[in-house]
C-alpha cells in the first residue's frame, strides 16, 4: 500500500521522471505505430519500476485489446473495471482531504461551466493536478468502458457512465472531455434525451468550438494542438500517460463518433441518419494515426452534423433543411468528403415525403462496398419504399439489409467495431412493420420477438405484437400454424420444452393466440401509462443537483418550468446553460424539442386509442363482456379521442352491454348516433379518416397497421386493414340497432332499423342474417326465404358470424 | 400476536383471496417494521411465486404474474411494493426461464448483458433462419405489381428484376403469370418507383422514361427463358391453384393464353385445370368460363383425354355447351 500511495502521491525525483517518461514515450510510439506486443512490453518494463499503477495497468489493457485485434471487449471491460477500483482504492486511501477539495473545486467550477473553461482547464490542471490525479484516472477508464457499452448498443449503460462523467468534467484535459462530450452527444440521441443533447451540445460550443475556430483560422490548429500535449506530458509524466490513454481512446471514439447513429431507429427514420460517416476504415490501428488536430478541425462540422441530426430527430425540418444547408457549405470549404450530410439530407427529404429525391440523395451519399453501409443503405431503401406503399419491394431491400449484416456478423474474428455497425434487430423491426403491412402476421411477429431483445419497452413493439394475433386469428392462421405462439411464449433461452397444450380444453382453437393479444397489449399499456407518468415525475436523482445549480446561478430571467412532459429534469439544466451563453441557435434546438414533445404527447394518445380499441375487442373475444365495457369506457373517456375510435368504443360497448344482458344500455350507446328520430348520423366523417392516416403518416409510420381493429367489430365485415367507410359505420350502426331491439322484442323497430341498414350494406352477412331473423319472428316466411336466396352470392367464411349467435 | 405463515394460508383461504390479493397481502407485510411479521410476510409472498412457477403452461403463470403486477400498480396502498414483487419474482427465477412477453414488466436487467451475448455469437443461427424465411416469402409476382407494367419495357430490364430472385422456379413463374393476367389493365403507372429500382439496385439498364400501358409478355417470356431454360411449363400451369389467381376478363384470358404459346409449343396441360377441383375454385371457375367460350384457335379442349362420346357431329357452339355443363357439374 505505502508504494502505490507514494507513486501516486510524492512526485518522483526529476531523474527518475525523465526515465519514467521516455521509457512512456516509446510505449506510446510502439502503440501509435501498431506495433502492440512491443508496447505491451515496454509497459510490463515500466510496471516493474512503477508498482501496480493504474494508468499503466489501463494502458496494458488497451494494448492487449488492440493486439488481439478488438475482439474481446469482454475481457477488457473486466481488466478496466478492475482498475477502475485500484485506483477508487488508491484515491480512498491517499487521503480523504483530497476529496474535500475535489468537490469544492467541481462545484466552484460547475457554477461557471463554460464560460472560461479553457482557463480553467489550465489552471485545473496546474495548479490542483495531484487531488484530479485520481479522478483523471478512473475517467479515462470509464469513458473507455463507456465506448464499449456504446458499440454493444447498451446506451443506458453508457448513458450512467458518462452523465456521471459529465458531472465533473471540468478537470478533465480537454481532448478526454471533448471525447466524453461527443460520445456522449450519441448516447444521448439514442436514449432519445433531447435534454441532455442539447445541454452537452450547448457545453462543447462554449468550450470548445469557439477556441478551435480561431485556431484552425489561422491555420495553425495542428500545432499549438500538439504543443500543448507536449507541454503537458512533458509537466508529469503521469499527465502522459494520461493522455496517451486518451489517444487509445481516441481510437476507439474516432469511430464511434464516425459512426453515431446506432440509434433508436426504430421508426425507420432514424435508421437512415444512421451511421453517417465512416471517414476511416474499420480497422482500428489505421485510426491510431490520427492526431488530435485532425479532430479538432471538424468539430464544428461534427457539431453542425449532430445539430442536424437532433433538428431531424425532434422533426424540425425547416430548421434541419437550413442547417444541413451550412454542413454541406462546411464540407464543400475544406474539401471534405460530404456523404454524412448527403445521408442527413436524404433523410431529411424521406421525413418531408419527398421520396425521389430521398433516394437520390442516398444514392449520391455512399459507395456502398462497405457492408456496414450498405445495409444502411439498403435498409433506407427499404423504408423509403414502405412509405411508397410498396411492401413487396420493400422487403427486397429489408431482406438484403439483412444478409448485409449477416455476412458482417460472420466475419472472423468479431471486432467490436464491426459489431457496432450490426443493426440487425433495428432492420428486422423495420421487416415486422413492412410483414405486417404485407398481411404475413406471423413472419412479423417472428421479427418483433426477435427485435423485442432492444425494444422490448417500447409499448408499440407489443402493439404490434398483438396486431399480429389479430390479424392471425382473422385470417385463420392460427389454426394451421403452431409458430405465433412458440415464439412469443418462448422462454428467453429458447427452451419452450415447458409449454404445455393444458388450456386448450376450455374449447376455444384460437384461446391462446387471443390470450397472448391480450397480454401483448396490456404491456404496452403498462409501458404507455409508466412512460407518461415518468414524464411527469420530475424527480429524478439529477433534477435536484440541478436545481440547486440553477439557484447559486439565480439569474432572473429562467424560463418558467416547462409543464410539457418529459422536459422536467433536464429543463432547469438547460436554462441554466442558457442564461450563460445566451446562445440563439441552441434556444431554437430546445424549442424544437418542445414542439416535439407535443408531437410525442399527440403519438401516444393515438397509441393509446389503438391500444384500448384493440384491449376491448380481445377481451370481448376471450369472453370477458364485463372487462370489455370498461375498456370501452375508458376509451370513451380518453381526451382528443379519434371520433372513430369514438364510434369503436360505442359499438363494443353496445356489445359487452349485450352480452352482459343489459341491451337497454346498449341501445343507448347506439343512439347516440340517431339524429332526429330515424336517421343515423355519420359516426365519422371522411375527413376524420384523413386526419387519422395523415397524423400517421406524419407521426411515425409504425402506426400503420394501428387500425386493425376497426374491422373486428361486432358487425364490421370488412376485412381489410383500413377503417370502415363512415357510411359503412352508419350502415352498421342501423344493423346493431336492429339487433338490439330484436332482442328487446321491439320487431317493428327493428325491422325499419334492418332496412336501412341493408340500403346501406346489402352484402353484409350480418345485417342479411338479422333481417332474415326479423322477417321470420314477424311471421313473413317467404320474405326471409327471397333473402336467403339472395345470399347464395355471399360467402359466409366459418368462424365470422359469431357476434349473431351470441346476440 | 403472532403472525405465522400456516395463519396466513388459513385467513387467504378463508375469505378465498385471489392470488394477487394474497401477494398483495405478503407484500405489506413483508414491509412490516416488526421482524417476524417481516419474514413470514416475506415467506408466504416467496411460496405464492413458488406455485406460480411451477404452472406447467407458460401462457397461464405469464398471464397470472401480469396479472398481479396489473393489481398492484393500480391500487393505491400497493403500488409501491411493485419492486419488491418484482425482485422477489426474478429471484425466484433464473432469468432464462422468463418468458418473453413478461420482460417489459420485468426490471430493466431482464435482457443484461444480452448484447454481449450476441457479440460472441449466441444467436447467429437464428437471424440466417428468419433471414432465409424472409427470402422465401418474397413474392416476386407481387413486387412485379408493385414495380408496374415498366419491368417489362425491354429484355436487359426485365433480366434486372427477374435476377433479383434466382433461381426461378415454376411456382414462381406461376405466380408472376397469375399476377400478369390479373393486372393486365389498369395497373396504376408506376413508372418512378420501376426507374428508382433500377437506379438503387445499381442498373445497368438505362432509365428511358418509356411509358408502357401494358404488359410485354414477349419480353417476360423471352427473359423468363433466358434466365431459366430448363423451366417446365406444364408445371407452371400446374401451379396455377394458388391464393389470388383470378381472370378477370376475356382479354386477361387472351393475354395468359398467348403467354403460353409464346412459352411453350406442348399442348395445353388440360389436367391441371380440369382433373381436380382446386383450393382456389375462383380462380379455376374464371379460367373455366372463358376457356369454354374462347375460339379452338385460342383454346381447345381436344386434346383431352377424357372427351365424351360424340356419337353424331356437332357444331362447335353446341360442344361448349356441353362442356360448360360437364364442368360445371364437376366443379360443384
Amino acid at each position: 500500500m505505502d508504494s502505490k500511495d507514494s507513486s501516486s502521491s510524492s512526485s518522483p525525483s526529476a531523474e527518475d521522471e525523465t526515465v519514467l517518461s521516455a521509457t512512456a514515450g516509446l510505449a506510446s510510439l510502439a502503440f501509435h505505430s501498431g506495433k502492440f506486443s512491443e508496447c505491451v512490453d515496454i509497459l510490463n518494463q515500466l510496471l516493474q519500476n512503477k508498482g501496480d499503477d493504474p494508468k499503466v495497468l489501463h494502458n496494458i489493457a488497451i494494448a492487449r485489446y488492440f493486439q488481439d485485434g478488438c475482439s474481446d471487449p469482454k475481457k477488457l471491460f473486466e481488466v478496466l473495471n478492475n482498475v477502475k477500483k485500484q485506483s477508487d482504492g488508491l484515491a480512498h486511501a491517499s487521503g480523504e482531504h483530497a476529496e474535500d477539495i475535489s468537490n469544492l473545486g467541481n462545484n466552484t467550477v460547475s457554477g461557471s461551466k463554460g464560460t472560461n473553461n479553457v482557463a480553467n482547464q489550465f489552471s485545473s490542471a496546474s495548479s490542483s493536478h495531484i487531488v484530479y490525479d485520481g479522478d483523471l484516472d478512473t475517467s479515462v477508464g470509464m469513458l473507455n468502458i463507456a465506448v464499449i457499452w456504446f458499440h454493444l448498443h447498451e446506451y443506458a449503460k453508457a448513458y450512467l457512465i458518462l452523465d456521471s462523467l459529465y458531472q465533473k468534467i471540468e478537470p478533465m484535459d480537454e481532448a478526454t472531455a471533448l471525447h466524453l462530450c461527443l460520445l456522449f452527444l450519441d448516447v444521448a440521441l439514442a436514449s432519445h434525451d433531447p435534454w441532455k443533447f442539447v445541454d452537452v451540445i450547448n457545453y462543447v460550443e462554449k468550450a470548445y468550438c469557439f477556441s478551435l475556430v480561431t485556431q484552425s483560422d489561422n491555420g495553425s490548429s495542428a500545432q499549438q494542438q500538439s504543443s500543448y500535449l507536449v507541454t503537458k506530458s512533458s509537466s508529469l509524466s503521469e499527465q502522459f500517460y494520461c493522455h496517451r490513454f486518451a489517444n487509445a481512446n481516441e481510437s476507439l471514439l474516432s469511430r464511434t463518433l464516425s459512426e453515431e447513429n446506432l440509434e433508436s431507429l426504430i421508426s425507420s427514420i432514424d435508421l437512415s441518419g444512421q451511421n453517417l460517416a465512416r471517414p476511416s476504415g474499420p480497422q482500428s490501428s489505421n485510426d491510431l494515426s490520427r492526431t488530435p488536430a485532425d479532430h479538432s478541425i471538424s468539430t464544428g462540422l461534427k457539431l453542425q452534423l449532430y445539430k442536424v441530426r437532433l433538428l431531424l430527430f425532434t422533426r424540425n425540418f425547416k430548421a434541419a433543411k437550413r442547417e444541413v444547408k451550412m454542413a454541406m457549405a462546411m464540407n464543400v470549404a475544406r474539401g471534405k468528403d460530404s456523404s454524412v450530410a448527403l445521408l442527413l439530407k436524404s433523410q431529411l427529404e424521406y421525413a418531408r415525403g419527398n421520396y425521389r429525391k430521398a433516394v437520390k440523395l442516398l444514392m449520391a451519399s455512399s459507395n456502398r462496398t462497405e457492408l456496414g453501409i450498405s445495409s444502411i443503405y439498403n435498409n433506407n431503401l427499404g423504408c423509403i419504399y414502405y412509405r411508397l406503399g410498396k411492401y413487396h419491394t420493400s422487403s427486397i431491400f429489408f431482406s438484403k439489409a439483412l444478409s448485409n449484416c449477416s455476412s458482417l456478423r460472420k466475419e472472423k474474428p468479431v471486432r467490436l467495431a464491426t459489431f457496432s455497425q450490426d443493426k440487425s434487430l433495428q432492420i428486422i423491426y423495420n421487416c415486422g412493420v413492412q410483414y405486417l403491412a404485407c398481411g404475413k402476421p406471423i413472419l412479423a411477429a417472428r421479427c418483433f420477438q426477435k427485435a423485442s431483445l432492444i425494444f422490448y419497452s417500447w409499448p408499440l413493439l407489443w402493439l404490434r405484437i398483438a396486431e399480429c394475433c389479430l390479424m392471425a386469428l382473422e385470417k385463420g392462421l392460427v389454426k394451421s400454424d403452431q409458430r405465433l405462439k412458440f415464439t412469443l411464449l418462448e422462454r428467453e433461452n429458447g427452451d419452450n420444452l415447458l409449454w404445455k397444450m393444458g388450456f386448450q380444453g376450455n374449447g376455444q382453437v384460437d384461446f391462446v393466440e387471443k390470450m397472448i393479444g391480450f397480454l401483448c397489449l396490456v404491456n404496452a399499456l403498462y409501458l404507455l401509462n409508466r412512460s407518461e407518468s415518468k414524464y411527469l415525475n420530475s424527480g429524478s436523482p439529477h433534477s435536484s443537483t440541478f436545481e440547486e445549480n440553477d439557484e447559486s446561478v439565480s439569474d432572473g430571467d429562467s424560463k418558467p418550468p416547462n409543464p410539457v412532459v418529459g422536459s422536467g429534469p433536464f429543463n432547469a439544466n438547460g436554462d441554466a446553460k442558457d442564461q450563460k451563453g445566451g446562445n440563439s441557435a441552441n434556444t431554437a434546438l430546445q424549442s424544437s424539442i418542445l414542439d416535439y414533445e407535443e408531437i410525442c404527447r399527440r403519438e401516444n394518445q393515438m397509441i393509446k386509442q389503438a391500444l384500448l380499441a384493440d384491449l376491448v375487442y380481445v377481451e370481448l373475444e376471450l369472453g370477458n363482456p364485463s372487462k370489455a365495457l370498461s375498456t370501452a369506457r375508458s376509451l370513451l373517456e380518453l381526451p382528443e379521442c379519434s371520433r372513430i375510435y369514438i364510434f369503436l368504443a360505442n359499438v363494443y360497448a353496445a356489445e359487452s352491454l349485450c352480452l352482459l344482458n343489459r341491451p337497454k344500455e346498449a341501445a343507448e350507446h347506439l343512439l347516440i348516433y340517431l339524429s332526429s328520430g330515424s336517421n343515423v348520423e355519420l359516426p365519422y366523417t371522411e375527413e376524420d379518416c384523413e386526419q387519422w392516416r395523415a397524423e400517421k403518416n406524419v407521426d411515425c409510420d409504425e402506426l400503420n397497421g394501428g387500425s386493425l381493429t376497426a374491422n373486428n367489430s361486432s358487425l364490421d365485415e370488412s376485412q381489410d386493414v383500413v377503417f370502415l367507410k363512415p357510411g359503412e359505420a352508419c350502415g352498421t350502426v342501423y344493423g346493431n340497432l336492429a339487433m338490439v331491439f330484436a332482442v328487446q322484442g321491439d320487431l317493428v323497430q327493428a325491422q325499419r332499423f334492418v332496412m336501412q341498414a341493408l340500403s346501406i350494406i346489402p352484402d353484409s352477412p350480418e345485417a342479411i342474417v338479422t333481417a332474415i331473423y326479423v322477417d321470420l319472428m314477424i311471421g313473413k316466411t317467404q320474405e326471409a326465404l327471397t333473402k336467403l336466396k339472395q345470399c347464395s352470392r355471399i360467402r359466409f367464411i366459418p368462424g365470422s358470424l359469431t357476434v349473431n349467435g351470441s346476440c | 400476536m403472532m403472525i405465522s405463515e400456516q395463519l396466513l394460508t388459513d385467513f387467504c383461504d378463508e375469505l378465498h383471496l385471489s392470488a394477487s390479493e394474497k401477494i398483495g397481502i405478503g407484500l405489506a407485510l413483508a414491509d412490516s417494521e416488526n421482524v417476524d411479521i417481516r419474514t413470514s410476510g416475506q415467506n408466504f409472498c416467496m411460496g405464492q411465486i413458488e406455485e406460480l412457477w411451477r404452472n406447467s403452461a407458460v401462457i397461464d403463470s405469464s398471464v397470472q404474474i401480469q396479472n398481479i403486477i396489473m393489481f398492484l400498480i393500480s391500487s393505491e396502498g400497493l403500488s409501491k411494493h411493485v419492486d419488491s414483487f418484482m425482485q422477489l419474482l426474478s429471484l425466484m427465477e433464473p432469468k432464462e426461464r422468463t418468458p418473453l412477453i413478461l420482460a417489459p414488466l420485468l426490471s430493466d436487467d431482464f435482457y443484461d448483458a444480452r448484447n454481449m451475448e450476441l457479440f460472441y455469437g449466441c444467436r447467429e443461427n437464428e437471424f440466417d433462419a428468419i433471414l432465409a424465411e424472409m427470402v422465401s416469402e418474397t413474392s416476386m409476382a407481387d413486387i412485379m405489381s408493385e414495380l408496374g407494367n415498366g419491368c417489362t419495357v425491354d429484355a436487359s430490364h426485365c433480366n434486372e428484376v427477374l435476377s433479383l430472385f434466382l433461381p426461378l422456379t415454376e411456382a414462381t413463374v406461376s405466380r408472376i403469370l397469375g399476377t400478369i393476367t390479373r393486372t393486365h389493365t389498369g395497373l396504376e403507372d408506376n413508372q418512378n418507383c420501376c426507374l428508382t429500382l433500377y437506379s438503387a439496385i445499381g442498373s445497368s439498364a438505362t432509365c428511358e422514361a418509356s411509358c408502357l400501358s401494358s404488359w410485354n409478355v414477349h419480353v417476360l417470356v423471352d427473359s423468363i427463358k433466358q434466365l431459366a431454360p430448363n423451366i417446365n411449363w406444364i408445371n407452371v400451369v400446374e401451379n396455377l391453384d394458388h391464393e389470388g389467381f383470378y381472370i378477370p376478363s376475356e382479354q386477361a384470358f387472351f393475354l395468359f393464353m398467348s403467354i403460353y404459346l409464346r412459352a411453350c409449343q406442348d399442348p395445353f396441360p388440360l389436367h391441371a385445370i380440369c382433373r381436380s377441383v382446386w383450393k382456389n375454385v375462383d380462380g379455376q371457375l374464371s379460367f373455366l368460363r372463358y376457356a369454354v367460350s374462347a375460339s379452338p384457335e385460342i383454346f381447345t379442349f381436344s386434346y383431352s383425354a377424357r372427351k365424351l362420346l360424340m356419337r353424331f357431329h356437332m357444331d362447335l357452339q353446341t360442344m361448349h355447351g356441353y362442356l360448360l355443363t360437364f364442368w360445371r357439374c364437376c366443379v360443384s
